[in-house]
């Protein structure tokens, strides 16, 4: 029998929705707004389309190399084409691995196709919201916001898509390499990972720049619909793949290792293949979507705040320095090589070495770009006045040395705090590590304390996660401190703009970041298909010790990719919140201004006024901070609860198929699509209350409470959000290598007391490392991008204090009640039982 | 339908007559056809002739006992004797040993009489299967102990012991190897050395514990299995972990799995 969760229609929170939105965008109020930038000047028709190559404030040589950026991206895009068919060409195993592949593949297509099926209206009535939404006048920015949100979700679906398409491919020729080769094996699976990095730097700055080269200084609202466009997907793909790839290992395991007895990856497990794809949707196509958007995000606020604070040069630089990042990752990705006798040590140094060449060639290639092009000269300041305030000790002949060398007029001060963001990203890098690699102190304590039992092991667990978040706070909050260095004594958007390029910094190398995340599933997919696809008696027919010499490979690559795809996990949660600080001076800016478009006009004076008023001793910010530090909480718990509403379905559907004899007896084949049908139905369905959450709790608090309970809402959410994200990995992470540490030999390794204890602690993880806690980033971000996008109107209809009049509370009053039913049905529909086991 | 004879050791000791080929009756015995069963089962496939030997078993009339079910199907269990099974069946009916792990994975190990030519120095830990179960340390190569706890003279023996030899590698402190998933490793430890301490005139074998092992002891078994009374002792060399990764590579993944 078709599960009841799957036949109920979910359509009056789109009718909420919809109605949100005619209460939005009542005209006459719209028509005042438009009438107020009007009298702040803005007269209609002042906006032309590629105004970098008709405002003669830019230079040629700044023309040129827009263009070159913008070339840059493309050469990504033919860079992973290559790669592509490089992978696409590379031996396919037999027809017993294809077969296996296949259905992966199958399970994985079925899900994306079925999340589109489900994401697509939403995007739609998103669009068509935008485009409403916007108070202006101009009808570019209209359509440049709404259109730019929906290439930003295309680009986020995309990379998304392909990475995880290919991901399967490559799972297949990685597992065939292995027969042979161990280089071959590795350059196969890291190269599959490359695809996915590149096609994410590609678009990122294909997006970025592109849209600013239409809009030119006025791109902040397109650049906003970019990011918010690229976030929510993000937001969507992490939320979906995460309930899938944790409901599919959970329902796995507890029929089969659990009741079963039987080994994972057994082909009789109706839950195998849903469990293989669960890898791909989750690690694959959800990481890449995260860290697209992380990409996105961190480029927008360094675009939004370098045009504000210093004029177009504050806005081209960045573009630069992610074009010479994306240079950096692929001379850095092709020099990742093994050779064919190597092992997973020499892999991982490899691996590291890639890293760090691309983090040589970007800092060298960034700094020189800086020498020759981060040059304000009195013409430039007179072009771009607030630029002067940037320069706090009377111009740039006035910086100290370490920020001019000496040279007047340059400023090394956005190179600086972008080489702080690639310490930033290695930092983070060592900390995951330290706290969940094998081979440190803590997880091997913590492997220790499965000796004595279960409850010790969880203890000892919480423990270390909770240390971990404050070591991450510690190197996160120390980079920014470092950037405000760098701009001490300027105003808070000189010093946000330093911020922001800490996050492009530390984002430069995405390529290679991408690469060892997507390896990790790759690398375990293919043990899989090793698992269930060699022929051990044919293998060793044709030469002897080939079979056992396979299977070491591809453990060795699946161990490699285990701590790849872990290390990356810190980067991935530290950008969140560097975009999100930086983004929170556009915040400020937009309410002391009253809309986007007006930042331009924004006096020092204004941003301080209104900054000072975003305090705790303001009982509604007060508030705010409360419920944005509760909100990551809610939603942690809302995915927690429906990874086990999932689980639940495939365990029953396994258990239903295990009832068949002839399935037991392994001469029929399990119906594994009827279990990647259940995840992947179940998945989509869960979606909507934790987006509900997403999207409505900042506009609740927002017309209800007001823009600065607003922005201490998002205080709360950063905060709160970035402990809980970090607390979560890292602890899952511990577990789960702890586990791995005693199944190596330790503590009696399988089947001992030590091993079921640590057996607990890793399911106890499972969904708080790939479910819940990569999801708080892209959360973090929505909750912000929606902020910023709604401020406007949040500030022209709130409750409290509207400046639209008192007259128009009645439509913040409306707006906040059906965001509050919506997140309401959401918390209730997350906390439905589901039906007794039968 | 031929019937076969079949003696399970664990989970419990009985003498079984089945239609099933001994692959498929490991299978059944231990995933069962509708009640969704699992765990370990390891039996021995009996020679028929047995009957000859001994009267204890009602087998006269097992033609008509054993007869495939209505609808052609064969009869998957026909349950002849349990208790006190194995002192009754002689040494020679022993046919080849048969391990199945918990979902129905079965390996066939043949038997072989044991020359005692790869005994070796030093205590040994057995696991007793049957007729009891104790985990034991001793200072007696796999003969000798099988001899000795089957001597009439003795005045704790019983008529014919089977056990498995399980792996007690120790480092050079005299701490098992890390791998080793026994419950309570630094009892075995202290057994070990207490033997190892003691003189010739001292006692030979220790008991470390009255319960069988609760966790899986495929994976940790050294050279095989014995069985054994007065009249000898046959040896089921348990294959080398390359054979187990290769010619019973599924049948190892599961073994290995818990």
């Amino acid at each position: 029998m078709v599960p009841r969760l799957f036949r109920v229609k979910s359509w009056w929170p789109v009718v909420l929705l919809l109605g949100f939105g005619a209460a939005l965008f009542w005209r006459p109020a719209g028509a005042a707004l438009a009438a107020a930038a009007q009298d702040a000047g803005h007269a209609p028709g002042a906006f032309r389309f590629f105004s970098p190559f008709t405002d003669p404030r830019f230079s040629a040589v700044e023309q040129v190399a827009l263009l070159v950026v913008l070339a840059i991206a493309v050469a990504a895009l033919l860079y992973a084409a290559a790669l592509y068919r490089q992978v696409n060409r590379a031996g396919s195993g037999s027809p017993k691995m294809q077969e296996v592949a296949s259905a992966i593949r199958e399970g994985a297509n079925s899900y994306l196709a079925a999340q589109f099926r489900r994401l697509a209206p939403l995007i739609a009535l998103i669009t068509i919201l935008l485009a409403l939404s916007y108070t202006g006048h101009e009808s570019a920015f209209r359509w440049g916001r709404a259109g730019a949100f929906l290439v930003g979700a295309l680009f986020s679906w995309t990379v998304g898509f392909v990475g995880m398409r290919l991901a399967t491919t490559g799972n297949l020729r990685v597992a065939a390499a292995a027969m042979s080769s161990y280089g071959e094996a590795m350059q196969l699976g890291y190269r599959t990972g490359t695809v996915t990095g590149m096609l994410t730097d590609g678009l990122g700055l294909l997006g970025g720049t592109a849209i600013f080269l239409l809009y030119g200084e006025q791109a902040y609202e397109a650049l906003l619909g970019f990011g918010f466009g690229g976030t929510l997907l993000a937001l969507f793909m992490r939320v979906g793949g995460g309930i899938y790839t944790k409901a599919a290992d959970v329902g796995a395991d507890l029929v089969g290792k659990i009741e079963k007895d039987i080994p994972e990856d057994d082909p009789r497990n109706a839950a195998t293949i849903a469990d293989n794809v669960g890898d791909n949707v989750g690690d694959c196509a959800g990481m890449a979507a995260d860290i697209f958007e992380s990409y996105e995000v961190t480029i927008v606020a360094a675009m939004i705040l370098g045009m504000a604070s210093f004029g177009h040069k504050g806005v081209i630089f960045p573009l630069l320095v992610r074009g010479i990042g994306v240079v950096g990752s692929i001379i850095s990705t092709y020099t990742v090589r093994a050779g064919a006798d190597d092992t997973s040590d020499t892999a991982l140094k490899t691996v590291h070495r890639g890293f760090w060449i691309g983090s040589v060639i970007s800092t060298v290639g960034f700094f020189v770009v800086a020498l020759g092009y981060l040059r304000f000269d009195a013409a430039y300041l007179a072009d771009n006045p607030m630029a002067a305030a940037g320069f706090p000790a009377g111009g740039p002949a006035a910086l100290p040395f370490w920020a001019n060398l000496g040279s007047a007029g340059l400023d090394l001060r956005p190179a600086l705090t972008c080489l702080i963001g690639v310490f930033l990203a290695v930092a983070l890098n060592k900390v995951t590590s330290y706290y969940t690699h094998t081979g440190h102190a803590p997880v091997q304590a913590l492997a220790k304390s499965c000796t004595t039992g279960h409850a010790t092991n969880i203890i000892d667990g919480i423990a270390l996660g909770y240390e971990s978040t404050v070591a991450a706070i510690v190197v996160i909050g120390g980079a920014i401190l470092l950037s405000v260095l760098c701009y001490a004594g300027t105003p808070p958007m000189f010093i946000s703009y330093g911020v922001a390029m800490t996050g492009i910094g530390m984002l430069t190398l995405t390529g290679n970041t991408i690469s060892m995340d997507v390896f990790g599933p790759v690398a375990d997919n293919a043990n899989g298909i090793g698992e269930m696809g060699y022929d051990p008696e044919a293998m060793e027919a044709r030469r002897k010790g080939s079979y056992r010499r396979a299977r070491q490979i591809l453990a060795d690559l699946d161990a490699v990719g285990n701590t790849t795809k872990a290390e990356t996990k810190g980067i991935a949660i530290g950008s969140a919140v560097i975009a999100a600080v930086s983004l929170f001076s556009s915040f400020i800016a937009v309410i002391a201004v009253g809309s986007e478009d007006r930042i331009g006009s924004m006096t020092l004076a204004q941003y301080v006024a209104e900054a000072g008023r975003i305090t705790v001793a303001e009982p509604t910010v007060f508030i705010g901070l409360l419920i944005g530090g509760a909100v990551p909480f809610l939603f942690s718990s809302m995915l927690l609860r429906a990874v086990g509403r999932a689980a639940f379905f495939i365990v029953k559907e396994c258990r239903v198929q295990f009832r068949d004899m002839e399935i037991w007896a392994g001469t029929k084949k399990p119906d594994y699509g009827r279990v990647v049908d259940i995840c992947t139905s179940t998945a989509q369905k869960e979606l909507i209350g934790p987006g509900f959450l997403a999207i409505g709790t900042p506009i609740m608090v927002g017309f209800l409470l007001g823009p600065y309970a607003l922005g201490g809402f998002l205080a709360g959410t950063i905060l709160s959000g970035q402990l809980l994200a970090v607390f979560m990995a890292n602890a899952g992470g511990a577990w789960d290598n702890a586990k791995k540490l005693i199944e190596d030999g330790i503590y009696g390794g399988k089947g001992s007391e030590a091993h079921k204890a640590a057996v607990t602690g890793d399911t106890v993880g499972d969904p708080l490392k790939d479910t819940a806690g990569p999801a708080v980033n892209p959360l973090i971000k929505v909750m912000n991008m929606v902020s910023l996008l709604t401020l406007g109107l949040v500030l022209q209809y709130n409750l409290l204090d509207p400046r639209g009049g008192a007259h128009v509370r009645f439509v913040g009053i409306l707006v906040a009640l059906a965001c509050a039913v919506s997140v309401g049905w959401a918390v209730w529909k997350s906390k439905q039982e589901t039906e007794p086991v039968s | 339908m031929q019937i076969r004879y079949y003696m399970m050791c664990s989970r419990f000791e009985a003498l079984i007559a089945s239609h099933l080929e001994p692959e498929a009756f490991g299978t059944y015995m231990a995933v069962g056809t509708k009640k969704l069963a699992s765990g370990h089962v390891t039996f021995f496939e009996i020679d028929p002739g047995f009957a000859r030997l001994t009267d204890h078993f009602q087998v006269a009339d097992i033609e008509q006992r054993c007869v495939p079910h209505e609808d052609g199907s064969p009869k998957r269990s026909k349950y002849i004797s349990v208790y006190r099974v194995m002192e009754f069946l002689p040494l020679s009916v022993y046919g080849s040993l048969y391990l199945t792990t918990p979902d129905g994975r079965v390996l066939k190990l043949d038997g072989e009489a044991y020359e005692n030519n790869d005994e070796q120095d030093g205590v040994s830990l057995y696991q007793e299967l049957c007729p009891l179960n104790p985990l034991v340390v001793s200072k007696l190569a796999p003969a000798r102990f099988a001899r000795v706890l089957t001597d009439p003279a003795n005045p704790v023996h019983a008529p014919r012991l089977f056990f498995v030899d399980l792996q007690a590698d120790r480092d050079e402190k005299g701490r098992l190897a890390g791998w080793l998933p026994y419950s309570n490793p630094m009892h075995i430890e202290d057994c070990i050395q207490e033997l190892e301490r003691s003189g010739p005139e001292m006692k030979a074998t220790k008991t470390v514990s009255r319960t069988p092992l609760a966790q899986n002891f495929l994976r940790v078994i050294r050279r095989g299995f014995f069985l054994g009374d007065q009249s000898g002792v046959k040896c089921y060399r348990f294959p080398t972990r390359d054979e187990l990764e290769i010619r019973h590579s599924q049948w190892w993944h599961s073994a290995s799995a818990q």
